[in-house]
């Protein structure tokens, strides 16, 4: 069946997923715009695995209505799966095969032209910066290199939408940076993205808006802007007093002192971390549904 | 410094203690195995007793119908290591592998034992059933023995050997024998009972060859392939058979096993968002693994047949048809395991449990037909006990798929082998579904 036209790479409708008694998605509302760099958010169990899980054909809905690139992902999950990349939070790669066996082998899984296999080979590889570990077997790689791999292993069909699912868990400064202009890169190619991370600074850095996610629910969706200006993230941050952008700071807080104002300075703009305990709160969130990879059927 | 090693020590035992795999392989596995040898060694050396006492099955045709041939089977089945069986085909019998022991009781055998002739009873064996045979002729002689005493006394059993010319090395034995009072023979004879044990016999004695002589019987290899070189076939043939049995099973739950290992690493899921994913996945594995096994069964019967003179290229396609079916009924088994199992550990575990006891008492490890019945009726019911018998009715009685008017078929194996494989793949492919497909 031919995917229908739509401005939206993702539309989602309250969307139910559970697992015995735990409501792992719980009426998610969610649209994506085609080209559109998606973080999504939440605390452990708050169910953006499954909903990836959902959206990727790995497992259906309860109930709900969900149009992944215009496609139902149960009835027309082989088109789908032909048309999306999905890079694992594990290292999804066959250790014992070498960097370039590993990459053709995904490509004729994922359908790429035998005559085209070798040019997207070598793309790949030079875009993970492994073309002279071509020939080099992925269990002797470091993590980075491997985390690398593993990012371009899931681009070799040239897909219109690719999630991630934590694609820089583990890795060094380099590495990271590495997969963040991989990214950047992608966003600028009007590639549709859909980014799960607990590191709230590639959220910052790589998307163009933010979902938080919890207990199955989307409880928050825009910018980080927008997401500071809620009620309940002003109130997290204290009182606040709004002064003139001119103004000096460190005088105005001397003069709180001293009238008896206890006072510390910052900028009126909290940072995405900030934010996302103001929306999700403090307390530790030990309580996932299983193991919480994509792999797992988790939430 | 050992302060610290006793940490560490409790520790290691702690996480043992958590870990169910090394705890059923460390006290489970050893208990059953055990178990398992026990029971059936009980039985070897004659410890077993009432039900667990194994009886080797000994096919009888009386063409005599006189009384004293009827008087011989009657006491033939108060034997407690003998069951006997009445049959008219004991040649066919014993020649399929049915039973590894035939006594033929000819016309005028009761007339010719009143008058002193010499005795004819011909004593069909399976040179392949080498202990069976030993616990036959230790549970015939005394009864014969004691017929041809009862019957002929000690002066015309005498005169009957010097009449038949006996072999004179054996003839001071049977003089010997014939000397010694009936109550001492059968004194001797009690000790060694069922056992095949012949320490106390005399140095040169050798049971199997001499023994069915003493005893007035014709000895008559009927089972093994025409031409077969009884000492170099037998034992190799059993053995490769069990090797490519149970050594299968392993290396194909093992490589089942790469499943659950590719579900830890994240290649399973990676592979089912290719659009291809679902059966294909499932079938690939099984493919691979067929492969993996079929050469592991062609190295192991090829240097089988160089090095031991095992029969292989006898009947090649045969052999070919039996290694198929058997290697898909051990990929059922095999993804079955995998689909089950959780964990690859579990797996490891619980496979090497299964297939251990499958094998032993299917008849891999030693003969079935030495254990006790209950021991022989459940490991009839294994896959083991099947591709055993399948095997070893192609490598050592020659048999075809379809019975002869000598041979019977190894079809039923090879259609139950063939019809649990698919069974079992069915079942594998629906929990794999289940467990780890696609939408």
């Amino acid at each position: 069946m031919a995917a229908s036209v739509t401005p939206f790479a993702v539309e989602v409708r309250d969307l139910c997923k559970t697992f015995g008694a735990i409501a792992a998605v719980d009426r998610l509302n969610l649209v994506v715009r085609r080209g559109e760099s998606l973080g999504l958010l939440g605390p452990n169990g708050a169910g953006k695995t499954t909903t990836l899980r959902v959206l990727s054909t790995l497992c259906a809905a309860d109930s709900g209505v969900v149009r992944v690139l215009g496609l139902d992902p149960v009835r027309e999950g082989a088109a789908l799966r032909a048309r999306i990349g999905v890079v694992p939070q594990e290292i999804a790669l066959y250790g014992e095969l070498t960097a370039r066996e590993n990459l053709r082998f995904f490509a004729r899984m994922h359908g790429v032209a035998p005559a085209r296999i070798a040019d997207r080979v070598g793309w790949a590889l030079d875009a993970a910066g492994l073309g002279e570990r071509a020939s080099s077997r992925v269990e002797s790689f470091s993590g980075g290199m491997k985390r690398r791999l593993n990012l371009v292993a899931a681009l070799l069909h040239e897909p219109q939408l690719l999630f991630l699912d934590e694609p820089t868990a583990g890795v060094d400064p380099q590495s990271r940076n590495h997969v963040f202009e991989a990214v950047e890169e992608l966003r600028r190619a009007g590639l549709t993205l859909i980014y799960t991370t607990h590191q709230l600074g590639e959220v910052e850095r790589l998307c163009d808006r933010i979902v938080v996610m919890d207990r199955g629910r989307a409880i928050a969706d825009g910018t980080l802007e927008t997401l500071s200006a809620l009620p309940q993230v002003q109130r997290s941050m204290g009182a606040g007093l709004e002064l003139h952008p001119t103004a000096d700071l460190a005088r105005a807080a001397e003069v709180l002192r001293a009238a008896g104002f206890p006072a510390t300075v910052r900028s009126a703009r909290p940072g995405l971390e900030e934010v996302f305990l103001a929306l999700t709160g403090r307390a530790l969130r030990d309580g996932d549904v299983a193991t919480g990879d994509l792999d797992g059927g988790g939430a | 410094m050992f302060r610290t090693a006793w940490i560490l020590a409790t520790k290691d035992l702690l996480s043992f203690s958590r870990d169910r795999t090394a705890l059923m392989l460390t006290f489970l596995l050893p208990i059953v195995l055990g178990a398992v040898f026990g029971t059936a060694m009980s039985s070897m050396s004659g410890g077993g007793s009432g039900a667990s006492t194994p009886k080797v099955e000994l096919a009888v045709e009386d063409r005599d119908m006189s009384d004293l041939s009827r008087a011989l089977v009657a006491a033939l089945q108060t034997s407690a290591g003998l069951s006997v069986e009445p049959s008219d085909g004991a040649r066919r019998r014993v020649a399929n592998g049915e039973v590894a022991c035939g006594l033929v009781i000819p016309e005028g055998y009761g007339a010719g034992l009143a008058a002193g002739d010499p005795l004819d009873l011909l004593l069909l064996c399976d040179p392949s059933q080498a202990i069976s045979q030993q616990v036959v002729l230790f549970q015939l002689a005394p009864v014969l023995l004691k017929q041809q005493l009862d019957t002929m006394g000690a002066g015309v059993m005498g005169r009957a050997l010097e009449r038949i010319d006996f072999p004179a090395p054996q003839r001071a034995l049977a003089e010997v024998a014939l000397r010694v009072s009936y109550d001492r023979i059968e004194s001797l004879l009690s000790t060694t009972e069922g056992t095949g044990d012949t320490s106390e016999a005399t140095p040169d004695f050798d049971l199997l060859s001499d023994l069915p002589g003493l005893l007035g019987l014709q000895r008559d290899d009927v089972a093994g392939r025409a031409g077969a070189d009884v000492a170099r076939n037998a034992g190799p043939s059993h053995a490769f058979a069990a090797m490519a049995v149970m050594m299968l099973l392993f290396s194909v739950v093992g490589a089942g096993g790469s499943l659950l290992q590719e579900r830890a690493q994240g290649t399973l899921t990676r592979l089912q968002l290719t659009p291809s994913a679902g059966g294909a996945v499932l079938i690939g594995k099984l493919i691979a693994i067929a492969a993996i096994a079929l050469a592991q069964l062609v190295t192991l019967f090829a240097f089988g047949a160089l090095v031991f003179g095992v029969p292989v290229a006898e009947a090649p396609a045969l052999l070919a048809l039996v290694s198929v079916i058997w290697v898909f009924l051990a990929i059922g088994i095999g993804i079955l395991f995998a689909v089950v199992c959780r964990t690859q550990k579990q797996l490891e575990g619980i496979s090497t449990l299964v297939i251990l006891v499958m094998s032993a008492v299917g008849g891999a490890w030693f003969p079935r037909e030495i254990t006790p019945e209950w021991f022989r009726a459940v490991g009839s019911v294994t896959p083991v006990a099947w591709a055993m018998d399948a095997y070893h009715g192609v490598l050592w009685y020659g048999k075809g798929i379809l019975p002869t008017a000598e041979r019977s078929g190894i079809w039923p194996q090879l259609l139950t082998m063939a019809a649990v494989a698919l069974v079992l793949l069915v079942l594998a492919f629906r929990q794999y579904r289940r467990r780890f497909g696609a939408t």
